[in-house]
């Protein structure tokens, strides 16, 4: 008789559940996606196609597309080589400060572009430290920063999953005489491979939809679907090509789901998740080409921002906290319109709401995804629910941005200069993120156990707390530190946004780092520095809380 | 030959294994049987190599193998859940470690087939692991370990999870395909039924240590303390002159035991028509081959017995007892 | 089954919910008091809207006398980069976000003039603006505010170093000498960069200025996305380490390089290499309050905004009768004879310069 059992779910129980985060894809994504297209389709009320076979045939358009991919696709493919062996030592092995390494993992993902983009630039510029690899302008640069960026989304998902499985499945095969790496690819590797996925579509995603480090770090040579999108929106103001080239981005999202869909499910099982056996253990010798590997990747997250920090730290003469004094003082540019407090408390508030609203709907979502409906029909809506919340993460920033603007602009949905939608914009962002990182471990749980509880009497939402809620925990404090930080970082989406004037930390570091002079440079990277602690705090004290949750399973 | 010389391992202050030596011939099975969190696990995992040892050393046929790690020993583990990797069928299980050292496809399916018939369970090979019942789970994880050939089958408490009726009848099926196999192999359990089914001898760990070993039989009747006699399922543990009098009411030997406890088997005391001892039932619950009592018995004191079935006895009745020698042990106290 | 499962909740599990819980009712009051804030928006004139770029600043106290001189509140709403912002009102034609605006520049005034977004100011334009407003029926719509010069700077202290004498003009850019030297941000996604395409396309003509950019291509030109790049990394006295010593900026950017405890900047602006931007404002068509709308538009042209627009935003007052600061005065001319050019134009052709000049610089 359970209502969200995976037999008896009646219809009404999972529509009133779904209603709410429908409702929010629908309004806030599908609207303004479709008055975007309609812009450009429908230029005077009329169906105008004439600008897709002009702009299917040019031959920049097969270019830019076979750039954006197979970047996307690389990027994605590299981000997951060097984040495995960093998930492995961070969730398999324990070692002193295992909580800041995790920390610093995820402090690229709130770093503001453009500041990554000079920091990236002045390690790879000419007369920077890297210099001489001649990276600076060249497509290795731009991959670079896919890896930098997303480094975190694969270290969180995988790891997440991989801290929980069960080490005596790869015992068993040791055992029978399987290398380590025998052990890895049969046992391991088949166990990861939905958190797996997850992370390669998320970063896809997010690799294929970057913008602003492509521009910066691409020197304009190279040109993907969204900057085309973004040139041709902000700059042209021309509709129609844009709207082609958004339906193109769409279809290719779509396809990249389904694909991912399906090799999730195929590999989705009911993990076992590993009691104390599962427990990390201290490295041993032959971990070492592992933690080799995770140094590195460590490295490479460190180096542009142990360059930041240090520039933060420098004027021309050494060493001085003279743009961190005056990050504090608002009438020392007029750039900065607020103190760094201030604008730290915008970001916070903001990143709040964000991370509520996304926590709220992502949960719902993915309880909703992670049911098993008996007939195909059900599966079917059930995968196509799932990859709808993906796509707001493949569809260009402008488009929606602008979309925003022209289709709430009339009650009841008269929000478009709201102070809600900025927060609205972030959580879209980091919803699909949460839904990722809880959905594979709401998947995991053995639905017999919801059914004893229900044959104990509790009803479907009480036997499905009373299961699913303990495992939980750890999975929905890490997407909620990630929602926070996706939150406080986010500046691309609500740059398109016409925004009350209360300026967050990126909008500050963007203001910044627009003006002439060495102190206008120096605070922005103070500026970028501070985002960064909080973040790192923030994230930190999340996984205090993981850790304490331990005793939940 | 498996010898395990003063094994100890350690985790951060605790010692879960504590100077354990052992040898083990080949073609035997050794049950280390003990309590829940005595280590008996630990000591498997360290003979497997997937612990590190604080000190000691493991030697197969003479050789250390601390060098050599868990995959190049040649050994195969099984646990009580299975632990089958639910990605691959039943046969692809079975057939894995015939796949990693690379032998032709035809041979591996041939010996699948074979292997499967062996647990029982021809005609499986297709079946998803989670499409099978914890029993079947197991008998494939055994087939599994046994296609490795293993030098030393290592057995994780391989039936603990399974319902009693069933433990019983795979315990008697897994001793036999041990010996027909000639399956040398390691067996920790907390069931000493299971030990005494499945092992040629048998050792008892409490807290790190291997407190008694020997063949199983004669740990079975000669526990080396109280604790291990308890904990061998003697029910009651009795000194002075309640012991003596068992003792000759079984007809064992009394002189020389005193100071040493005497350890009763619930089996060891049955209602007879005419035993040497006398007792009042205090209570009696129906089992399924027989009815066990709780009684009041002269010159002893409380003690469990056994009766047959067809027995009605009611709390207050006044029997007669028989008492069997072979379920007493003589303890040191 | 109450206790039950209350017992089974560990006290981390109640901490983490009751985090959560917290973390959501701290939501909901910070939102509930912007609807409070945004309730004003819809119930009365009393507040006005003022859509603007991400650049604009203005010091509080000078904000604030708008609100006592007029009696209207003042709502500042960031849209984007110039660009961005004016598609904003394009695309929000009819319906308005605000209902005043400031900083359409030059490059895209004919932009929000056709589609019709604006409406007439009415603002009486004080003395020294009128030579900086549109021409024809524009200038009724788009009151000119601030202008800035986009030119060619120089690292002089690098210069003096290596005993080169500095570029003067942009045909100096090509010369071997200098090859190598100059960073400027590219003009498909950058608003100085799109400012010096059109210097060159108005110094050189219409058929002239490929020819020049294939010849700065040739001298290598290095091409970065953004302003703060080319600046920030590529230029040497950007305050990187860069290692281009001659720089697309402003005229305005000298001052910020003087060094501290010394009164002479390290660098300087070409000023026969500028290309003058104008910033607009005007009153949004359909906006809900026209009135404080026109208000604004008067307010910027005042005095005390006038002043205010050096320090704040870097760009120089329209009006002829405020005092530049001292530093400005001195170590920020704006050029005699900069490249101007009718905004119909650039309106007419961005879009085919644009792309033919990404073809031949960036390849």
């Amino acid at each position: 008789m359970s209502l969200l059992g995976r037999r008896a779910a009646p219809g009404w129980a999972l529509a009133a559940l779904a209603v709410l985060p429908l409702a929010f894809l629908a309004v806030f994504f599908l609207l303004p996606l479709g008055g975007m297209l309609a812009r450009g389709f429908l230029p005077d009320g009329t169906l105008d196609l004439s600008a897709v076979g002009e702009v299917l045939g040019r031959a920049r358009t097969g270019r830019v597309l076979a750039f954006t991919v197979g970047m996307a696709a690389a990027g994605t493919v590299l981000t997951l080589l060097l984040g495995m062996p960093l998930a492995y030592v961070l969730y398999r092995l324990t070692f002193p400060g295992r909580a800041l390494v995790r920390a610093v993992v995820v402090m690229p993902f709130v770093l503001p572009t453009v500041v990554v983009g000079v920091m990236f630039r002045s390690l790879l510029a000419p007369t920077g430290a890297l210099g001489v690899l001649g990276w600076d302008g060249s497509w290795v640069a731009i991959l670079l920063a896919y890896v930098f960026f997303n480094l975190a989304v694969v270290v969180r998902t995988v790891g997440g999953t991989w801290e929980g499985l069960d080490s005596r499945a790869e015992d068993s095969a040791r055992a029978l005489g399987a290398t380590p790496w025998q052990v890895f690819r049969t046992v391991t590797l088949p166990a990861l491979t939905p958190a797996m996925v997850s992370a390669a579509t998320l970063v896809f995603l997010f690799c294929s939809t970057a913008f602003g480090v492509v521009l910066t770090l691409g020197g304009l040579r190279y040109g993907t679907i969204e900057t085309e999108i973004y040139l041709l929106t902000t700059q042209f103001l021309d509709l129609q090509a844009a709207a082609v080239l958004s339906v193109l981005q769409l279809v290719a999202v779509v396809a990249m789901l389904a694909v991912a869909a399906r090799t999730r499910t195929r590999r989705e099982q009911a993990l076992r998740r590993g009691g104390a056996r599962s427990a990390a253990r201290r490295p041993r010798s032959h971990d070492i080409p592992l933690l080799s590997l995770a140094a590195l990747a460590v490295g490479f997250v460190l180096l542009p921002v142990g360059s930041l920090v240090w520039r933060s730290l420098h004027d021309g003469d050494g060493w001085t906290l003279r743009y961190y004094r005056l990050l504090g003082d608002p009438g020392a540019t007029p750039a900065l319109r607020v103190s760094v407090t201030d604008a730290l408390g915008n970001s916070l508030r903001t990143a709040i709401d964000a991370t509520v609203v996304a926590v709220v709907l992502g949960l719902i979502v993915a309880v909703l995804v992670s049911r098993r409906p008996s007939t195909r029909r059900g599966r079917r809506l059930v995968s196509a629910v799932d990859g709808a919340f993906m796509l707001p993460l493949g569809i260009s920033a402008v488009t929606i941005g602008f979309g925003f603007l022209i289709t709430l602009d009339r009650p009841p949905l008269d929000l478009r200069s709201s102070a809600v939608l900025v927060p609205i914009a972030q959580a879209m962002v980091a919803l699909p993120l949460v839904v990722r990182l809880v959905t594979p471990v709401l998947r995991g749980v053995d639905p017999r156990l919801r059914q004893a509880a229900s044959a104990l009497g509790a009803g479907p939402f009480r036997a499905a707390w009373t299961v699913e809620s303990p495992v939980l925990v750890r999975p929905l404090l890490a997407a909620t530190g990630f929602a926070f930080a996706v939150s406080l970082g986010e500046f691309g989406a609500t740059s398109f946004l016409a925004r009350p004037d209360r300026p967050t930390v990126p909008v500050l570091i963007f203001d910044l780092i627009g003006r002439p002079g060495a102190d206008n440079l120096g605070m922005a990277l103070a500026a970028s520095v501070v985002l960064s602690v909080v973040t790192v705090g923030v994230m930190g004290v999340v996984e205090r809380l993981r850790v304490a949750g331990v005793g939940a399973f | 030959m498996l010898t395990v010389e003063g094994v100890s391992v350690r985790f951060g202050d605790t010692v879960a294994v504590d100077d354990v030596s052992f040898e083990l011939a080949r073609g035997e099975v050794l049950a280390v049987l003990g309590p829940s969190g005595c280590g008996k696990s630990t000591l498997l995992r360290a003979v497997a190599g997937l612990e590190e040892l604080a000190s000691g050393s493991v030697l197969l046929e003479g050789r250390d193998l601390a060098d050599v790690p868990t995959h190049r020993r040649g050994f195969a583990l099984m646990f009580q859940d299975g632990q089958l990797f639910a990605q691959q069928s039943v046969a692809e299980n079975v057939g894995y470690a015939l796949r990693l050292r690379r032998m032709p496809a035809a041979k591996v399916r041939a010996r699948v087939a074979e292997l499967l018939e062996l647990v029982g369970l021809p005609a499986y090979g297709d079946r998803r692991p989670g499409t099978l019942s914890g029993g079947e789970q197991q008998r494939v994880a055994l087939a599994r370990a046994l296609a490795a050939e293993p030098r030393v089958l290592l057995l994780d408490e391989p039936l603990s999870a399974l319902d009693r009726s069933l433990r019983e009848r795979l315990a008697g099926d897994l001793r036999d395909i041990l010996v027909r196999t000639g399956t040398t192999a390691l067996l920790v359990t907390h069931d000493h039924d299971e030990a005494f089914t499945v092992a040629d001898r048998m050792g008892v760990m409490f807290d790190g240590r291997l407190v008694q070993q020997g063949p199983t039989l004669q740990v079975w009747r000669e526990p080396a303390d109280e604790r291990t006699a308890r904990f061998l399922g003697f029910h009651h543990v009795v000194t002075g002159e309640p012991a003596r009098r068992l003792l000759e009411a079984g007809g064992r030997e009394a002189d020389g035991v005193e100071g040493c406890a005497v350890a009763v088997r619930r089996s060891a005391v049955w209602v007879t028509d005419d035993g040497p001892l006398a007792g009042t039932v205090r209570d009696a619950v129906a089992v399924t081959d027989a009815v066990r009592l709780e009684l009041d018995v002269e010159g002893v004191g409380p003690l469990e017995a056994l009766a047959a079935q067809s027995a009605r006895l009611e709390p207050g009745a006044r029997v007669r007892l028989k008492v069997y020698g072979t379920g007493l042990a003589v303890v040191p106290r | 089954m109450h206790h039950i499962h209350s017992t089974r909740l560990t006290r981390s599990t109640r901490l983490a919910l009751t985090g959560l819980l917290t973390l959501g009712l701290a939501g909901c009051t910070l939102t509930g008091g912007d609807d409070g804030d945004d309730a004003a928006v819809t119930t009365g004139p009393a507040e006005v809207v003022l859509v603007t770029h991400d650049s604009f600043t203005l010091p509080e106290e000078v904000l604030a006398s708008f609100t006592d001189e007029t009696g209207y509140a003042l709502d500042v709403r960031p849209s984007g980069d110039a660009g961005t912002m004016t598609n904003t009102l394009v695309l929000t034609e009819g319906s308005p976000v605000g209902d005043a605006v400031f900083g359409i520049d030059t490059t895209f005034a004919s932009r929000a003039l056709d589609a019709e977004v604006l409406a007439p100011h009415g603002a009486e334009l004080p003395g020294g603006a009128e030579e900086h407003a549109l021409e024809g029926e524009g200038a009724e719509r788009l009151a000119p505010v601030s202008y800035g010069d986009v030119c060619v700077n120089v690292d002089d202290t690098w210069f003096e170093a290596e005993g080169l004498a500095p570029p003067q003009t942009l045909e100096d850019l090509t010369d071997p000498a200098y090859e190598g030297l100059f960073v400027t941000p590219g003009a498909s996604t950058s608003s100085p960069g799109l400012a010096f395409l059109l210097a060159t396309v108005g110094h050189f003509g219409e058929d002239g200025w490929q020819d020049y950019w294939a010849d700065l291509v040739a001298n290598d030109v290095l091409v970065t996305s953004g302003w703060s790049d080319a600046y920030g990394v590529d230029f040497t006295a950007g305050g990187g380490d860069g290692d281009r010593p001659v720089v697309l900026s402003y005229a305005s950017s000298p001052p910020f390089t003087i060094p501290e405890g010394e009164d002479e900047p390290t660098t300087s602006a070409l000023l026969d290499t500028c290309f003058r931007q104008v910033e607009y404002a005007g009153v949004l068509e359909g906006a809900a309050n026209p009135e404080g709308a026109a208000a604004l538009v008067e307010f910027l042209l005042s005095e005390e905004v006038q002043a205010a627009v050096p320090d704040a935003m870097y760009v120089y007052p329209v009006r002829s009768d405020v005092e530049l600061p001292e530093v400005w005065a001195q170590w920020a001319d704006v050029a005699d004879e900069p490249v101007e050019m009718d905004p119909a134009d650039i309106e007419e052709h961005r879009e085919e310069w644009v792309r033919e000049w990404a073809d031949i610089a960036t390849g």
